[in-house]
């Protein structure tokens, strides 16, 4: 039988510590009296054994919301300090970078636009997974902040996020020392350039501050952190307009530079914010630049497939109505259209789309008394095309005439230089994926 | 002040607590309250429900003594407020209407 120090029996400790831990500080003092009071008279009455079980089922008995009020101080400080938090845009910017990823093979009007969202939105799951560690040291920062520990913690924040800015530096220049190809490696020494001066700009700035002796946060360490992610953004940023450069013109490339250079401009006088902020304000920053990339990255690596899966066969059941027209054409004419514009316009206008937004127009290619018909999706950051062709002559191996010299836009040449070929659940139809 | 609703095991503490008159602290309203109406009470639905009936102004409390077999915790005592009589009242009037509005025959 366990006895206090004064020879008292005492009731079950663990049940009692949760007590004291769950219970409001208010309620404390007088309903733990009760509970003492309660299991002295059953030890008595039915002896200790039930009286400790008893003692326990009370305890759980009170572990509910009137009685619950954990320590203000820290806990529920923290936990308001966070309702500040719009969860829903969170939720809506993670939303919307999923929806940028899948645009592409989802039904609707079909637009290059999306193309690029899905390419933003790609990139962001793959190199924006960088900005996690400094996502992660900053949300550190940020409930020490809020747990109103002083200075040891000012010191650790510092170094803290300087050593998740070494470690973002340290991806950098292992992938460009990794990779074998020079464009890859280019743009990962970029990256690598761009956190390097951001870094070495941040720290020039603490120190100018100390030297001023002018007041500042954390350390610095807010600060240093908010220039390392917007360096990583910048290189995701860049990447996307020198694939635009590339893809779609100098025009638009130039466009998203300009833009870029605006989004600085914005984003100055926020990160000035940081040096001598509210300190008890909850900067939720760190959950952006922790989730928005992990969200991206599971979108780009689960779903992509399986919408790819359904764009293709969703296209393919859509052409059953075109690959009726150009028989009904053969049926009445004699010989298969030219081209689809030949077919019946009403009939066509319609029926030539494939309704999904990242596939064009379905391709059509007469050759004599054959045809093939073709349409294609984009995966893996845009380096993977999909080609999906319908070729119930094997036309792609008896090529004749003119089209037995090498076109690079026609998609039954296009398909021999292929790396990989799957059948799909249509007749006929055939997907290559090309580099 | 707007009427409020009491539920059964409200009234029932209130009632309670106005039986053992400035005596009433935790276990003493349970030990009462399984007395007369021989029934289990759980300390956390008591607790519960006396912390609500005091935010809405029906009970108010104090701490009395502290005893050894409390540990050295002190006792919190609760009494009716004004509210808490008059809400009483209103339920018992409202109980009797409602008795008294039954026909003889009902029960016979």
């Amino acid at each position: 039988m366990k006895k206090n120090s004064s020879g008292k029996l005492r009731p079950p400790r663990l049940p009692l510590a949760f007590f004291r831990w769950f219970c409001h500080p208010h309620y404390r003092e007088d309903i733990e009296g009760d509970l003492l009071e309660r299991f002295t008279d059953r030890v008595t009455k039915i002896g200790v054994k039930k009286a400790n079980w008893l003692f326990i089922k009370d305890v759980l008995s009170l572990f509910r919301p009137g009685i619950i009020g954990l320590h203000k101080s820290s806990y529920q400080k923290k936990i308001n300090t966070m309702k500040r938090v719009n969860w829903i845009t969170l939720l809506s910017f993670n939303l919307l970078v999923t929806v940028m990823i899948i645009s592409p093979f989802i039904p609707g009007p079909s637009n290059k636009v999306v193309f690029w969202l899905s390419i933003l939105g790609q990139i962001t799951g793959t190199f924006g997974l960088l900005l996690v560690p400094i996502g992660l040291a900053w949300l550190i920062v940020e409930r020490r902040k809020l747990g109103n520990k002083k200075s040891g913690n000012r010191i650790s924040s510092y170094h803290l996020a300087i050593a998740s800015t070494l470690f973002i530096m340290l991806v950098f220049a292992l992938a460009a020392a990794i990779v074998p190809n020079p464009m890859p490696k280019i743009s990962f020494l970029s990256g690598l350039l761009l956190v390097v001066t951001g870094f070495v700009l941040a720290l020039q700035k603490i120190q100018k501050w100390e030297h001023n002796k002018e007041q500042f946060n954390d350390g610095g360490a807010s600060y240093i952190l908010a220039v390392s992610a917007i360096s990583c953004i910048s290189f995701i940023y860049l990447l996307t307009s020198v694939f635009v450069l590339v893809g779609i013109g100098i025009i638009p490339g130039i466009i998203m530079l300009l833009l870029l250079l605006v989004g600085f401009a914005l984003i100055n006088n926020r990160v000035k914010l940081l040096k001598t902020g509210k300190q008890e304000k909850f900067n939720p920053m760190p959950l952006y630049l922790m989730s928005v990339p992990v969200i991206a990255f599971l979108g780009f690596m689960f779903l992509i497939t399986p919408l790819s899966d359904f764009s293709r066969n969703f296209a393919i059941q859509r052409s059953q109505v075109l690959i009726t027209l150009i028989e009904e054409h053969k049926n009445k004419t004699g010989e298969y259209p030219v081209s689809i514009d030949d077919l019946d316009p009403r009939s066509v206008q319609k029926k030539a789309k494939t309704n999904i937004m990242g596939i064009e127009n379905y391709r059509y290619t007469k050759i004599n008394d054959h045809y093939s018909l073709s349409f294609s999706q984009w995966k893996d950051l845009g380096s993977l095309e999909e080609i999906v062709l319908y070729d119930k002559n094997n036309l792609k191996d008896n090529l004749i005439d003119e089209f037995a010299k090498y076109d690079y836009s026609l998609d039954l040449h296009r398909v021999k230089g292929a790396f990989a070929s799957h059948d799909t659940r249509y007749d006929n139809w055939r997907y290559y994926l090309v580099d | 002040v707007s009427y409020y609703h009491l539920g059964e095991f409200e009234e029932v503490v209130l009632l309670t607590i106005a039986i053992l008159q400035g005596e009433a602290y935790g276990i003493a309203i349970i030990d009462e309250m399984e007395k007369r109406l021989n029934r289990k009470v759980s300390i956390g639905a008591l607790q519960t429900v006396m912390r609500r009936l005091e935010n809405k102004g029906l009970l108010r409390s104090a701490f009395g003594e502290a005893t050894k077999i409390r540990g050295g915790k002190r006792k919190r005592y609760f009494t009716l407020t004004k509210e808490g009589h008059r809400v009483l009242l209103e339920a018992k009037e409202q109980r009797l209407a409602l008795w008294s509005a039954i026909p003889k025959v009902t029960f016979k």
